[in-house]
This record gives structure tokens, C-alpha cells and sequence, in this order.
């Protein structure tokens, strides 16, 4: 199981951009506030603070991201924007670039990493969609890759519904489909020093009950668990000696 | 879908209760809104006045703008499908009301139309006319569409005793010939009680359980020194202004009251799908086998309360009841 936090990303331009769907909208919490592109293939490049090792993106169309980490070949930002304090334009060499098919499981999920970069570095997500799609994206993070072991016995995956449904006069139903979130519940078996303390203390506690970029299994490669979620109730752990740590844990997908 | 425009700080801001990418993304920021309701002013006729409560906004709204500002202008719209259909509901002004933890609230405000007419002002005109003329004298009105107005339109001979909100003048005239009139934007809408504005026939599948009613009913109607009786001898009696003098017109006028007013009515629940935004004076039909009887019923719109919460449009109107 692996967590991205804290994010890392300093600044995201767009080589194309809707002018009512904005490559700002990526860095919010909310997936279906898209950014979208002007055509089907398109590039994003998030400037990305030291100590990163991990890139996830959520909600996109694209059939398939190229990911090139560099720390170096020159960043030129679009008109308008200016660099945050502290930070410089460098150029350099490239430091891996890999492509990944993206949505096998038709979630518009992606998890991608590197080898952790100790310095202010460059990530392009080159984004390509099938032939007349418009390439968007809702949420993209980068930052510090937090492993854990892989929940034990499994996990509980459903969903939640948040459509309306009443009854007509007939005793027929009257039904607005709205969004259905998956909601996931595991169980985890992690050291109490220090798994437990990264999970409950340095990442939960920090982040509270805003959503987080989340790989729930991760030793089988399986993206369909690559989800942007938020603490449905937050996790409880049973410390069952000085050692070893239960946890429960509840997740439920964010829209 | 419920779409609000809400300027804060002199940026547009476009809003929903969940996130909607149209043409423009409607971000989810809408806590809570009260149904926005046309309510006619008397059940024979008159100013269909529009009403409308407060609106609550995710407080994170203002993240850029904190404190909240004081006012600014809104505008709700509903839409089925796109950006570019959505229909205006309201558009006025929202002043802040309070602040808690969790929400922002504004109250909502319409027009004012706070125009007079004046003391001894005469009329003796049909009735569009002299309608026409009070209702464009009020600024934010520009004309008044009198398609749905009775073809057959009756004289109105009358002078005023005293100062009168225009307004309100308006509404009592029209409520006095069995017509009434809602304003949407600069555009008033003139209608005949006793004709049909538009449309429309439902299914079973197209509303949900509603209620049956009948008004208290009159004995008579009096006004002046004209008067009509009903066959409802045990009912009150009901006393409005006369807008003219002569015998005809004013029993004519009692007469359709009457009418309108012994009418069956139905307060009837619709769900808030493509297609379902009832505007004012539309003729809706329907068969309800849910009743003792299968039972064939239609109504005019006369109250109509869009209640996004309930996901409901609830219209009010009398009409005609019939074995199904």
C-alpha cells in the first residue's frame, strides 16, 4: 500500500488549456473539476519540490501518459505566471522517462514512480487520447511515496450512492442518477513504530479528512485500486503488543 | 440541475449543489438553497409574485475574498441538459445574513418595484392597456406580453382614490378580471385564469402522490352595489373593489371568480427533470389511478415552488376533476 504525502508540486503549466477548465483546477481536491486541453494530446509539466518519488493522476481520459522526471531541461512558464519565491529555472538531464497505458480497469487512474529526487525537479506528463477526444485530467500529485504492507485478508471494495430516488404515484420509482463513489474497508498489520505512527500521526493527523492520492494494493500492479480518497471515519488502531499494530481502515472515493 | 451566478468582489462566480462541467465548470459550493415559488396573490388572479429565501455557500468560497462581502448579485437558473439552456428563475441581490462554522449565508432580495400611481388617476381603457400602462411604468419592467391575455378583453373604467403602489394596483385590477401576471426579467406576463398558457400531459411516471383540494366555497361575490350569488348558500361572502360602473361588466367580473374559485384544486409534485419547469397559467393533465376511482384531473399553474432540495417542482391550481 502506498500514500503520496506530502504533495510536492510548486507550480503546473499546461501546453494547452480551456479557457473554463483551468490546469489550476488539477491541484484542488475535487476530481470532476477538470482541466482540459484544446485537443488530444497534450502536456503538463508540475515543477515539483525536493524529496518526491511518486506521480498519481486522477480522472483523465487519455489512453496513455508518458512520464519523463528530469531535473534540468529548461522549464519556460507560460506568459502570466511567475516562479514561487525560492524557486529557480534549471536545465539538466533527463532522469527516466516511462510510458504507461493508462485506465485498464476504465477508472482514469495513474501511478507512476521514480527514483526519489533530493532536489527541485521537473515531471512532464505527456498525455495522448483516443483520435477527437479532448484531454483533461481532475487531480495530479507528486510528492513523498509512503509504503505500508498490503491490507491482510484482503479488502472490502462497494460503492456509495448519492443518486435520488423517490416513489411516483404509480409506486414506479423516479430515480436522478448522481455519483457513486467507491468506499473501500481493510484491515492492516503494521509495525507500531514507526508504520503506525507515519500512517495515523504524520500523514492522517496532518491531513485530516481531506482526500489523499492512494494505491491500496500495490503488490499485484493493479491500477483499479489507484484512488483519490478521503478517511471514511478515521481509522482506529488496536496495538495488540509493542510491536505490531490492527488497524481498521475506511476509504471513500471523493467526486 | 440548479446553476447560480454569483458575483463576489466583481467576479463572476458560477455555482451548483454538485459539480457540474458544462461550458463553464458550476462548482459545488451550494450548501443549501429554500425553494424558489411564484405565489399569486389571491386564487382568482393577480400578481404572481416571485419569492425566495436565503442561500447557503460552502465557506470556502470566500477562501480569496474573506470576510465574506455584504452583497452581490445572483442569479439561479435551472437547466436539464446545457449551460445554454438553463432557464432564469430569480435574479436580484444576496445579502449576507451570517456566518457559521460551516456555511455562509445570504438572504435573497428581487426588485423592489416601489413606483406609485398617483391620486385621481383615471383609466378607461381595455384591460391590456391600462395594465400595460401601470406595469411599464415601473422601471425594471420594460413591456408586458399579453399573448395568453383574454381575446375578448373587458373595459376597465376607473379612477384612484389615493396613492397606490403600481404594483399593487396592477395585481388587484387583474385579480378583479381573472387574470394574472408574473414578471420574468424586464418582461411582464399578462393571463387569462381562464385560459390555458401552454400544455402539458403527465403520466403516472411523470409525478409523485398529491394532494386533492377544494377552497371554502362563496355564497356570493359583491362588489359596489353589484353583486352574483353562488349555489352555495352556506359559503361566505367575498367583497373586491369594482374597476368599472356598469352592471355588465362588473357581474361578468364576479361571475368568473366565482368560477375560478369553485374549481377543484391539487397541490401536485413533480420531479425536477428535463422538461418539468412549469411556468405560470400552464395547463397540466393527468389520470391518477391512485385515488378510490381512477380519476382524469388537469390544472392551471397558479403557485409553483421549485424545491431543489427535494429534487420537487410543486405547483399549485385549480382546474377540473373527472372519472378516469
Amino acid at each position: 500500500m502506498k500514500i503520496i504525502y506530502p504533495d510536492k508540486i510548486n507550480a503546473v503549466v499546461a501546453d494547452e488549456e480551456n479557457a473554463a477548465f483551468l490546469v489550476a483546477n488539477v491541484l484542488d481536491d475535487y476530481p470532476k473539476k477538470v482541466w482540459k486541453a484544446t485537443s488530444a494530446d497534450a502536456r503538463l509539466t508540475l515543477s515539483v519540490a525536493s524529496g518526491a518519488a511518486a506521480v498519481a493522476v486522477f480522472n483523465t481520459n487519455a489512453t496513455a501518459v508518458s512520464v519523463t522526471v528530469s531535473d534540468g531541461i529548461s522549464l519556460t512558464l507560460q506568459s502570466g505566471l511567475t516562479l514561487q519565491s525560492g524557486l529557480t529555472l534549471m536545465s539538466g538531464e533527463s532522469l527516466s522517462v516511462n510510458q504507461y497505458d493508462v485506465d485498464p480497469g476504465g477508472t482514469g487512474a495513474l501511478w507512476a514512480e521514480y527514483a526519489q529526487v533530493d532536489n527541485v525537479h521537473r515531471i512532464d506528463l505527456d498525455f495522448t487520447g483516443a483520435s477527437g477526444t479532448i484531454i483533461q485530467a481532475g487531480v495530479v500529485r507528486a510528492g513523498t511515496k509512503n509504503e505500508f504492507p498490503d491490507p491482510r485478508y484482503g479488502i472490502g471494495e462497494g460503492l456509495r450512492d448519492f443518486s435520488i430516488v423517490k416513489e411516483l404515484n404509480n409506486g414506479a420509482l423516479y430515480i436522478r442518477k448522481r455519483d457513486l463513489v467507491r468506499k473501500f474497508q481493510f484491515d492492516l498489520n503494521v509495525t507500531r513504530d514507526s508504520d503506525f505512527y507515519t500512517f495515523m500521526r504524520t500523514i492522517l493527523q496532518q491531513r485530516g479528512p481531506a482526500p489523499l492520492a492512494w494505491w491500496i494494493v500495490d503488490d499485484t500492479g493493479d491500477w483499479n485500486w489507484v484512488v483519490y480518497v478521503r478517511p471514511d471515519g478515521f481509522p482506529f488502531g488496536r496495538h495488540r503488543a509493542s510491536l505490531y499494530t490492527n488497524i481498521g481502515v475506511s476509504l471513500l472515493e471523493v467526486v | 440541475m440548479l446553476l447560480v451566478e454569483f458575483t463576489i468582489n466583481g467576479t463572476l462566480n458560477r455555482l451548483s449543489d454538485i459539480g457540474y462541467a458544462l461550458t463553464n465548470y458550476w462548482d459545488a459550493k451550494i450548501m443549501r438553497i429554500d425553494p424558489i415559488q411564484y405565489r399569486i396573490a389571491k386564487p382568482y388572479g393577480g400578481y404572481v409574485r416571485l419569492g425566495y429565501g436565503s442561500i447557503e455557500f460552502s465557506p470556502n468560497l470566500f477562501d480569496s475574498d474573506w470576510p465574506p462581502p455584504v452583497n452581490g448579485a445572483v442569479s439561479v437558473y435551472y437547466s436539464a441538459t446545457t449551460e445554454e439552456a438553463k432557464t432564469l428563475l430569480f435574479a436580484g441581490m444576496a445579502h449576507l445574513s451570517g456566518i457559521t462554522r460551516e456555511a455562509v449565508k445570504y438572504d435573497l432580495y428581487g426588485p423592489s418595484y416601489d413606483e406609485t400611481v398617483a391620486d385621481s388617476t383615471a383609466y378607461n381603457a381595455d384591460l391590456d392597456t391600462v395594465l400595460s400602462g401601470i406595469l411599464t411604468g415601473i422601471a425594471e419592467i420594460a413591456t408586458v406580453d399579453t399573448t395568453y391575455a383574454r381575446v375578448s378583453q373587458p373595459n376597465v373604467l376607473h379612477t384612484t382614490s389615493g396613492v397606490h403602489l403600481a404594483v399593487d394596483l396592477a395585481s388587484d385590477i387583474a385579480a378583479f378580471y381573472t387574470h394574472c401576471f408574473y414578471v420574468v426579467g424586464s418582461t411582464a406576463y399578462l393571463i387569462d385564469m381562464l385560459l390555458d398558457a401552454g400544455s402539458t400531459t403527465l403520466t403516472e411516471y411523470d409525478f409523485f402522490p398529491s394532494t386533492y383540494d377544494y377552497l371554502n366555497p362563496l355564497s356570493g361575490a359583491r362588489s359596489g352595489a353589484f353583486s352574483q350569488f353562488s349555489s352555495y348558500p352556506y359559503g361566505s361572502e367575498l367583497s373586491v373593489t369594482q374597476y368599472h360602473n356598469s352592471q355588465a361588466n362588473v357581474e361578468a367580473a364576479l361571475v368568473n371568480i366565482m368560477a375560478v374559485q369553485h374549481k377543484p384544486r391539487t397541490r401536485l409534485r413533480l420531479p425536477m427533470v428535463a422538461g418539468s419547469i412549469v411556468t405560470p397559467g400552464e395547463k397540466l393533465s393527468w389520470t391518477d389511478t391512485a385515488l378510490g376511482q381512477d380519476t382524469a384531473m388537469w390544472i392551471r399553474a397558479r403557485s409553483i415552488q421549485y424545491a431543489f432540495d427535494n429534487e420537487e417542482i410543486i405547483v399549485d391550481g385549480e382546474g377540473a376533476i373527472a372519472a378516469g
